[in-house]
């Protein structure tokens, strides 16, 4: 009669269990490093051209390149997760070769929506010679895909070889750029930046095929996978909204907004003092990042090995423990640097802004704002944990509210006074990063309950 | 469930994994009992392993089955039984608290109060308690640490967590049986165990007399099959004789085991052992005294009457061979090496004699050969005959010794079936073996014995007795009519069926009213 096998080793030996752990931490760190990367290119370019186009040529290519990295990032949020998951959990399964094709399979389905976006956006709402439309299309569709590339750093780790496509990429972007400035205007300023982004893309390409490249190109699995992991999903698209709402509000309903072109709008004061207080997003999440590696990742092994290896409940809380203390270094070690950088920031705000050609008001803006992006960080590494810990339904609501507060308190500091600017991103951040501590905290006590209960009795 | 009773039946039997489906021993006994009362009207409560394996019925059933209900305990759960359900918060409260009472219950009379309480309890929550709820409602985790913490601080957990997580879902899917229970004015299990269980539920349910019956000792059993399970964790190097040596997983499995039987004895009205080493196991595993009563097997001995006629005459006629017959399965619990062994002693001694092995061959195949072997190695070949089955009451006139090697027995039918034709027996003291050839009761034992009774493994003995029996035909003969009288008078399928049909009709017994029912 009682002949029921245990399978507990089926179980919970599960492949994947360590996996999106580092989608989230990667996702903030490539999705603001390019674009911050882009920024600084722009700016530089905008003072090498100087003299061979007006400001409000420039200005037209600065927010059309704005408009195609703000979009691209809001809509490929959701897909960068759930692929970013899938490719992990292909990982650690070992069935490496299904990553590529599911890459392939996904721009596929990308690139005519982009394609079709990009023409709707740029040749119909955006007044420019038709060279310039077709030229910001078609950097739409390729920072798109560029986005979904990276989602094959997770399988192949050649992180170098990503920051060397990045680096030459941007390099040729600039370099084109200039060239072509010279040659046509804006629509060759635009033109160089699509040279170097398809350069870009096709240097991630080949990376990626050397490394896990097959030859099948189809793999429809990853749409269930969008099934499975809605919340993952939402969970990108919520981040990046969150990301970009604030920008958004400013270039529509700021009193002081300017349209560009058509649809094309800019806030300057707000937009520059933001963007330059985003370039301190990058150290922080760096750091981070590497303390997780080396600290709660390992820790976190030694509990799932305390748990399958038969440990007792006293090693297997111990192991816990150590999950916490390594994570409490870890944010420290954060607030520390983090801290520090933005401290000597905001104190030396007034001494460097103005060379910089910011005034009073975009100095207490910045001020807000880069303690904001500090916040942003602790936000961004506690999600990496709540990831960690599988909750993906609570980091979704994390996201939700982020984007939500930074809605709704972006737009009554819009209506109250350029003191205020800044204080939605501000005070989101807050929220979100104390109701995203508050859920690992209580995660990680509840650990062992999950870990056990989650399982299910009947394999 | 296959047929809804209308009506109230007589008798409600509770099968654990025997009849209608399996074949053996228990669900022959079973059919002897239904077809044996035609006048009274039977529902069947059959507890099985998995629908997906339950097989095809091995029994037609008679006209006088009302029903048969059918609960699986190793089923999968549906989804909704594993989405824990919404249940009001002070009944959930309520059953931990009584869920903590039974689990840390000091002893079994607070277990078994705190077990119907937590009956009690499920009904309350009209169902929306489900398995779901104990998997994942905190509460239950919380328990399920403390007793970790009390038991077994030392032990692997996530084998502790599964072991006290997967306990309890037979048991789920055996109460969720409880509501399809047929009314019945009787309810009679023929085990303890789930069986033992269910039957207790029924009969506090329906204020129904409750009636065991135990064929082997189900403890017993489980106890042997835990101590050799492969599936149930044990730390390395652990050593084990019985249950003290048990590793804390399966004292866990066995204490489970016995808690379900005492739930049984102590709401059963009457418990039947097949004879008095049951018995005694029964009381030492927590049946009252009182409550315990003997009723053996029993057979037709008249259907035996040919055999025992033809094989008088062979007797009388005489012969230089001796048949000494092996009715059984060959198995390693049957120890047929043993016999192989005597055999070779035997005919040291004795010449003619031939040993007729009768049983299938193909249970245990490697043991088959091993025998064979073994025979083939003694120069036995034409002494040893493996004859594979035959029908039994035609061979048994062949038969001048039945011999019985077995480790272990209950009540071999095969005994009464040797008795019926006047064939003395040397069998093994194993079982019931002891009282079939020497008597239970004195004026049993006044019959004289009926066979030898010899030390389990003992080829030695073995042999000696059975060239004792054929070198002695007048004792030979004595040993067969005392078999033939015992089998008469004590063991007949008529009074067996009298007995039951009495316990089933007669309330002169009055059944004991549970102490505290609130159903």
């Amino acid at each position: 009669m009682a002949g029921i096998g245990f399978e507990l080793r089926k179980i919970l030996a599960k492949p994947g269990y360590l996996s999106t752990f580092r989608a989230f931490g990667y996702a903030a760190l490539i999705s603001s490093g390019p674009w911050v990367l882009s920024i600084v290119s722009l700016a530089l370019l905008g003072i090498v051209c100087r003299g061979m186009a007006s400001a409000t040529q420039m200005e037209l290519v600065f927010a059309s390149v704005t408009y195609v990295y703000a979009l691209s990032l809001i809509l490929t949020g959701p897909i960068q997760m759930v692929l970013t998951r899938y490719a992990a959990d292909q990982y650690f399964s070992h069935r490496k070769g299904k990553i590529f094709p599911a890459i392939i399979t996904t721009l596929a389905c990308t690139s005519p929506v982009s394609a079709v976006i990009g023409l709707i956006l740029f040749v119909g709402f955006v007044p420019a010679p038709l060279c310039f439309q077709l030229s910001s299309a078609c950097l739409f569709v390729l920072v798109t895909s560029i986005w979904v590339m990276t989602v094959a750093l997770t399988a192949s780790k050649n992180y170098h070889g990503v920051l060397i496509s990045f680096l030459s990429g941007y390099t040729i972007s600039f370099l084109a750029s200039f060239a072509f400035t010279f040659w046509m205007g804006p629509s060759g300023t635009m033109l160089g930046m699509v040279a170097g982004h398809f350069a870009l893309l096709l240097m991630l390409l080949r990376n990626t095929f050397k490394e896990i490249g097959t030859l099948g190109v189809r793999n429809l699995e990853i749409l269930d996978y969008f099934k499975k992991y809605r919340h993952l999903a939402f969970c990108g698209l919520f981040y990046n909204l969150g990301i970009w709402i604030d920008k958004v509000l400013f270039w529509f309903i700021a009193p002081d907004r300017k349209q560009v072109a058509g649809i094309l709008y800019s806030s300057p004061d707000y937009d520059q003092v933001v963007y330059l207080s985003f370039l301190t997003i990058v150290p922080g999440m760096a750091v981070f990042l590497l303390t997780l590696e080396t600290g709660f990742a390992t820790h976190y092994e030694k509990f799932v090995q305390q748990v399958l290896g038969k440990g007792t409940f006293d090693q297997i809380t111990e192991a816990k423990e150590g999950m916490v203390t390594a994570l409490r270094t870890g944010i420290a070690q954060l607030i520390k640097i983090q801290g520090c950088v933005t401290l000597l920031l905001i104190i030396f705000a007034d001494r460097f802004l103005p060379s910089l050609g910011l005034g009073a008001v975009q100095g207490g803006s910045f001020q807000i704002t880069t303690l904001g992006v500090f916040l942003l960080v602790l936000f961004l590494s506690q999600m990496t944990i709540l990831f960690y810990l599988g909750k993906l339904r609570n980091a979704m609501l994390c996201c939700f509210i982020f984007a939500l507060i930074n809605g709704t308190v972006t737009a009554w500091s819009i209506f109250s006074g350029e003191q205020w600017y800044g204080m939605g991103f501000l005070v989101a951040s807050a929220a979100a990063a104390t109701i995203t501590a508050i859920n690992v905290n209580r995660h990680l006590e509840l650990l062992e309950y999950d870990t056990f209960t989650s399982q299910n009795i009947q394999g | 469930m296959t047929a809804k009773p209308k009506t109230m039946s007589d008798v409600c039997l509770l099968l654990e994994g025997t009849y209608p489906y399996a074949a053996g021993g228990v669900s022959a006994w079973v059919d002897q009992i239904v077809r044996g009362m035609p006048d009274l009207t039977f529902s069947l409560f059959y507890l099985g392993n998995q629908k997906a394996t339950k097989g095809t019925p091995n029994y037609e059933l008679p006209e006088n089955v009302a029903s048969l209900s059918e609960v699986f305990l190793y089923d999968r759960l549906s989804p909704a039984e594993m989405t824990p359900g919404k249940t009001p918060k002070e009944a959930v409260q309520r059953f931990y608290q009584t869920l903590r009472k039974f689990v840390f219950g000091q002893t079994d009379a607070v277990r078994i109060a705190m077990f119907w309480e937590l009956i009690e309890c499920l009904d309350s929550t009209g169902g929306t308690y489900t398995f779901g709820n104990l998997c994942k409602d905190f509460e239950a985790w919380e328990l399920q640490l403390e007793l970790y913490k009390r038991l077994a601080p030392t032990e692997s957990f996530i084998d502790y967590f599964w072991t006290t997580r997967f306990l309890p879902l037979p048991v789920w899917h055996l109460l969720s049986g409880r509501h399809q229970l047929p009314a019945a004015r009787v309810y009679h299990s023929v085990t303890t165990g789930y069986a033992g269980l269910i039957g207790a539920v029924a009969a506090r349910k329906f204020k129904a007399p409750y009636l065991i019956t135990e064929h082997g000792i189900y403890n017993n059993e489980r106890l042997a099959e835990i101590n050799r399970a492969g599936w149930i964790y044990e730390a390395e190097n652990t050593v084990f004789r019985y249950s003290e040596g048990l590793s804390v997983f399966k004292r866990l499995w066995v204490e489970f085991f016995f808690f379900l039987s005492r739930v049984a004895y102590g709401s059963a009205d009457l418990v039947f052992a097949l004879y008095e080493g049951n018995a005694k196991l029964q009381m030492d595993f927590g049946a009252e005294p009182r409550k315990i009563e003997v009723l053996p097997n029993g057979i037709e001995p008249n259907k035996f009457n040919e055999a025992l006629n033809k094989r008088s005459e062979r007797m009388r006629a005489g012969s230089q061979k001796h048949y000494i017959g092996f009715i059984g399965r060959v198995v390693m619990i049957k120890d047929v090496k043993t016999l192989i062994r005597a055999a070779r002693i035997l005919i040291q001694n004795v010449s003619g004699s031939v040993i007729q092995i009768i049983g299938p061959t193909n249970e245990d195949r490697e043991y088959f050969d091993e025998c064979r072997a073994m025979v083939s190695e003694f120069g036995l070949q034409e002494v040893v005959l493996f004859l594979g089955n035959q029908n039994i009451v035609k061979i048994l006139d062949q038969i001048d010794v039945m011999i019985l090697t077995s480790l272990s027995e209950g009540l071999p039918l095969v005994i009464l079936e040797a008795f019926s034709a006047g064939i003395p027996v040397v069998a093994t003291d194993v079982g019931a073996c002891r009282e079939l050839i020497h008597g239970r009761t004195a004026e049993d034992q006044a019959l004289g014995p009926a066979g030898i009774i010899t030390r389990v493994a003992s080829p030695l003995e073995t042999a000696a007795a059975l060239q004792r029996l054929i070198t002695k035909p007048s004792l030979l003969r004595e040993m067969g009519s005392a078999g033939r009288q015992r089998a008469e008078r004590f063991y007949t399928q008529r009074a067996l069926l009298a007995r039951y049909h009495r316990v089933y009709t007669d309330r002169s017994w009055s059944p004991m009213q549970p102490t505290s029912s609130t159903e």
